[in-house]
């Protein structure tokens, strides 16, 4: 190995040093041949005769020279550069088969590269931390088969950042939305409050200033804040003299103490923070609400196994520490989480990882194309590869320059691919949802060019290889002789396996495409509970100040639902503390007293009317009046999902529930009351389309607290579709100009955006199915349409002898088909085995439907029969005098 | 050049290694031995020798060097590595088993 490394650099050295071996060699000659003249003088001869007869026995000079240059140089680099031009001129002399080539592997390129980059931004690309590797999140595992959970609470929290000696830093963080400056302006700040550790964990500090010391980041620390590179820029012309200055955040002047560098943000966040504010958690061990995302650093060179082992001992203190919490029982432990376990999540890491497959697999097939192609094109060139090895070239050195002209041309599409690709990147980016974190880093960066070009590679080596190899064995005397018009058995087998490949590829991609698109189906048809028709929804991002009585709040509501109610059109509206199939608030509740018995439940605050609003049917009791205000008794209506939970078979109403009571104690005081069960109204799709019947309980708003509501929601019912966004707006504010002008969408709007990342897998998964569908085709036209060229002598003797034309259609157009069956056949036994990847995010439709299978081979068979029976049909109605006279 | 002086494919680089084995020597210098020693017997064909003289140089079993002749003369001289020592008696090894069963061969009645 060594010494042939060595070889390799010399010949390097050699073909770099080519004028000093020149020179050397010139001289080396000369004085030979002086010798040799020299002797001949002594034996006699006259000088001019001496000189020639020297010349005469070296042999040629310039010969002996060219010998001695292959002895020295890098034979083989000199080659590439013959074989890429020779390459070039091939490609140019078959514009037409290099063009269809060339797009065939681009789009497929394109489509690889689109996805690369949404995978690479979502999954690959680093943390935007220095020393990324070492921040780790933490989760809590419940014991023996329990759940696991990506955050923590305040006092989990606090006790790991105490008692773990593993970590640089434990963090923990909140974003918030506020006011900025004048409430007027409605300017608003993006915020970030975090724990102490924060900086220390992220490795990013300050430009400017500094970072809060441990009295600020404590309970009753002074109001202060460190800016956004932003926001530093708007406010203070990017001055250094903001640190120590007043910017009055969310109706409170915080002195500024330091600046964030441009760019800064937390993976998984929104991209942008204005403002960091301390986060001064209460580590209240009776608050289990694991509310909590933590953060953290491992210390220089301690390792995954280290950090775990120190964790269990930190979990095993927990534990005897706290017996009476839930999450100490059974042996619930701390456990290490990567970023992606939090914040991209398992639905989406199948969907981007089936997508990348689905693509490859595009990939492949239009690679079995292009070889396809190529090796129509080979037989064609049969007669130059001949005459090629017949003055001499290597098997090796007509594999190599066919390497090298199906190198170039992956690279020409590579090149071409990559700029389609980036165009749809941004057509795929319209499609992907909003909530996928770190969207705004999706992009075409270095990793992605590699990709593509990588891909491109390989695709040159795999097709090249596959047309190259059966195309460097020429038969000379045949193919010298028949002027290449034959074809050979072994190009004819790889032809037919490509087809074969290609069709098991397109079954596979036209199942999981099938399966997606019925799930898919089944989940827009799924009845949410209410009725999405003509329902509005007003989104408030937030409240003023002046609002955070609750009188001012609930007076302020009540003006608002009178100016929407008497707007032409509007039958009904209420407000909600969150819509239905978005993220709300939830809640342990017992009942009874069973203090030791909680159940988590959904929990929204609602005025009266939002039931008849929204059209969900009450099946017992009452609904909510204007009877239901602050002072009157506390009452609640549940769900029919929360009834059958704990009152089965029985009566709910007149029950008393403790919502936010837990182990005793009431966790939001504000709320500390007993509620009474008024009614039960039917189950609704409540936070998900795919989940049904989960435990809510609705409050009325009058009776909640205040902050539930702190960016309230209105649905209005309106008897046809009603343009009222402008009126809407005008009304809030005609009633206050101080609040922010609402966002006006509809309740439809919002059940389509809860589907938005099926709808975003089953359209992309399509798209490539389709692809599949149509290239495949191309391919099978291709063979059959060649085959019949091929044949078109003999199919010119049979019709003249009398075959009937159906019967020569049957026999063209059957071993298409035999090849497609056993495609199909190889297809569906695959995509039993790959669809399994898709269960868990398919809904209402088992991986391995019979129908959608079905679908797939009646879809395939009769484009198969399509693309097989065109060129066919057309070599049965030539005129067998012409077929005859063809050669 | 004798006709039927030509070399078996093959024992040129033999021949080389031999020569220098007896000492460093420049290209002209080498067919001239290989003449003197053989008896005029052989003959190298001289556009061979220089072809082979590199391919020994680039397998590391000879090396060069620019040196003075004794006339005052510039002239590239080969020198045998300790490789091409190495080199030389394995194919010396070869040769004799290949020539003792060609004239085994050619003596059997």
């Amino acid at each position: 190995m060594l010494a042939r490394l060595r070889e390799l650099w010399d010949r390097l050295r050699g073909t770099v040093e080519r004028n000093a071996l020149e020179r050397d060699m010139d001289e080396e000659f000369q004085f030979h041949l002086q010798k040799a003249t020299e002797r001949n003088l002594r034996r006699g001869m006259e000088p001019a005769e001496a000189k020639l007869q020297a010349l005469r026995s070296f042999g040629g000079v310039e010969r002996v020279k060219e010998a001695a240059r292959d002895e020295q140089r890098t034979r083989w680099l000199e080659d590439l550069v013959q074989d890429v031009q020779y390459g070039a001129r091939s490609l140019r002399k078959h514009p037409g088969h290099a063009a269809a080539t060339i797009l065939t592997v681009a789009l497929g390129i394109a489509a690889n590269t689109a996805i690369f980059s949404v995978f690479n931004g979502v999954l690959l690309r680093p943390l935007p931390y220095p020393e990324p590797e070492r921040v780790v999140h933490l989760g809590w595992q419940w014991g023996r088969g329990g759940g696991r959970s990506g955050s923590l609470s305040p006092y989990q929290f606090e006790f790991i950042r105490e008692n773990a000696r593993v970590f640089a830093g434990v963090a923990t963080f909140r974003t918030f939305e506020t006011e900025l400056g004048d409430p007027a302006s409605f300017a608003t700040v993006l915020g970030l409050r975090v724990s102490h550790d924060f900086f220390q964990t992220t490795g990013i500090s300050p430009v400017l200033g500094r970072t809060f010391d441990e009295r600020e980041s404590a309970p009753g620390g002074s109001a202060v804040v460190i800016l956004g590179d932003a926001l530093w820029q708007r406010e203070f012309g990017g001055s250094a003299d903001a640190i120590g200055k007043s910017i009055l955040i969310g109706g409170t002047s915080h002195t500024a103490v330091g600046v964030m560098p441009p760019g800064f943000r937390v993976a998984g966040l929104p991209a942008h923070t204005d403002a960091i504010v301390p986060l001064r958690l209460q580590a209240d061990p009776g608050d289990e609400g694991l509310n909590y995302t933590v953060m953290t650093r491992l210390l220089p060179d301690v390792t995954f196994a280290e950090a775990t082992a120190d964790l269990s001992v930190v979990s095993a203190s927990f534990r005897a520490a706290n017996p009476q919490l839930g999450a100490a029982r059974e042996g619930g432990h701390v456990r290490l989480m990567d970023y992606q376990d939090i914040f991209v999540g398992q639905y989406l890491r199948t969907t981007l990882w089936v997508l990348l497959g689905a693509v490859g697999f595009v990939l492949l097939i239009a690679c079995a194309n292009a070889a396809n192609l190529l090796l129509a094109r080979a037989i064609g060139r049969e007669r130059e590869m001949a005459l090629r090895a017949a003055i001499g070239a290597g098997r090796g050195r007509i594999v190599r320059q066919l390497l090298a002209e199906n190198l170039l041309l992956c690279m020409i599409a590579g090149v071409i691919g990559l700029a389609i690709g980036r165009a749809a990147l941004d057509l795929i980016l319209v499609l992907v949802p909003r909530e996928i974190p770190r969207l705004e880093e999706i992009g075409l960066d270095i990793r992605v060019l590699a990709f593509t070009f990588g891909i491109a590679t390989l695709t040159g080596i795999v097709f090249g290889l596959t047309g190259a190899l059966p195309a460097s064995r020429p038969d000379l005397l045949h193919a010298l002789r028949t002027g290449g018009r034959t074809s050979t058995s072994t190009r004819k087998r790889a032809r037919d396996f490509l087809i074969v490949g290609e069709t098991a590829l397109a079954v596979v991609l036209l199942t999981g495409a099938g399966l997606l698109i019925t799930s898919f189906a089944r989940l827009s048809a799924v009845d949410p509970g209410f009725d999405a028709e003509n329902l509005l929804a007003v989104r408030f991002s937030r409240m003023p100040r002046t609002y955070s009585e609750k009188e001012s709040r609930v007076e302020l509501t009540q003006q608002l639902l009178e100016r929407v109610r008497a707007m032409p059109g509007v039958e009904r509206a209420a407000l909600l503390s969150s819509f239905p199939l978005e993220r709300g608030y939830n809640m342990a509740v017992t009942v009874d007293g069973r203090d030791d018995e909680a159940v988590s439940v959904e929990w929204r605050s609602v005025t009266p009317d939002v039931f008849e609003t929204l059209r969900i049917p009450l099946v017992r009791g009452r609904a909510f009046s204007d009877a239901d205000r602050a002072g009157a008794a506390r009452v609640t209506i549940i769900n029919e999902a929360f009834a059958n939970r704990f009152w089965p078979g029985e009566s709910p109403i007149g029950k008393q529930i403790a919502i936010g009571r837990y182990n005793g104690r009431w966790t939001n005081p504000d709320a500390a009351a007993l509620s009474e069960v008024i009614g039960v109204i039917s189950d609704i799709r409540e936070v998900d389309l795919r989940r049904s019947a989960i435990r809510t309980a609705y409050v009325p708003d009058a009776q909640a607290p205040v902050g539930m509501m702190s960016a309230p929601k209105l649905v209005v019912r309106t008897s046809q579709q009603v343009p009222l966004h402008a009126a809407i707006t005008e009304a809030v504010h005609a009633i206050d100009p101080l609040i922010p002008p609402p966002d006006v969408e509809t309740i439809s709007d919002i059940v389509g955006r809860s589907i938005a990342q099926d709808r975003f897998r089953m359209v992309l998964l399509s798209a490539f199915a389709a692809s599949a569908l149509l290239l495949t085709a191309i391919g099978i036209y291709g063979l059959i349409a060649y085959s019949v060229r091929q044949q078109v002598r003999e199919i010119g003797i049979r019709m003249v002898l009398g075959a009937q034309a159906g019967r020569v259609l049957i026999s063209i157009v059957g071993r298409g088909l035999i090849l497609v069956g056993a495609g199909i056949v190889i297809g569906i036994v695959s995509a039993l085995g790959l669809t399994r990847l898709l269960s868990s995010v398919l809904f209402g439709v088992s991986a391995t439907n019979a129908m959608t299978f079905l679908q797939v081979v009646a879809v395939l068979g009769v484009t198969a029969l399509l693309a097989a029976y065109l060129p066919a049909r057309r070599a049965t109605r030539v005129a067998p005098t012409v077929t005859l006279t063809s050669e | 050049m004798a006709e039927g002086g030509a070399l078996i494919k093959g024992t040129l680089d033999l021949l080389v290694l031999k020569i220098l084995q007896l000492g460093p020597m420049h290209g002209w210098g080498i067919t001239e031995r290989i003449e003197q020693l053989s008896d005029d017997l052989l003959s190298v064909n001289q556009g061979s020798l220089y072809p082979a003289l590199y391919r020994l140089v680039r397998r590391r079993w000879i090396r060069t060097e620019w040196r003075v002749t004794e006339n005052n003369r510039r002239a590239r001289y080969y020198l045998l590595t300790p490789a091409g020592r190495a080199q030389l008696s394995e194919e010396r090894a070869q040769w004799e088993r290949l020539s003792r069963g060609v004239n085994l061969i050619l003596q059997s009645r």
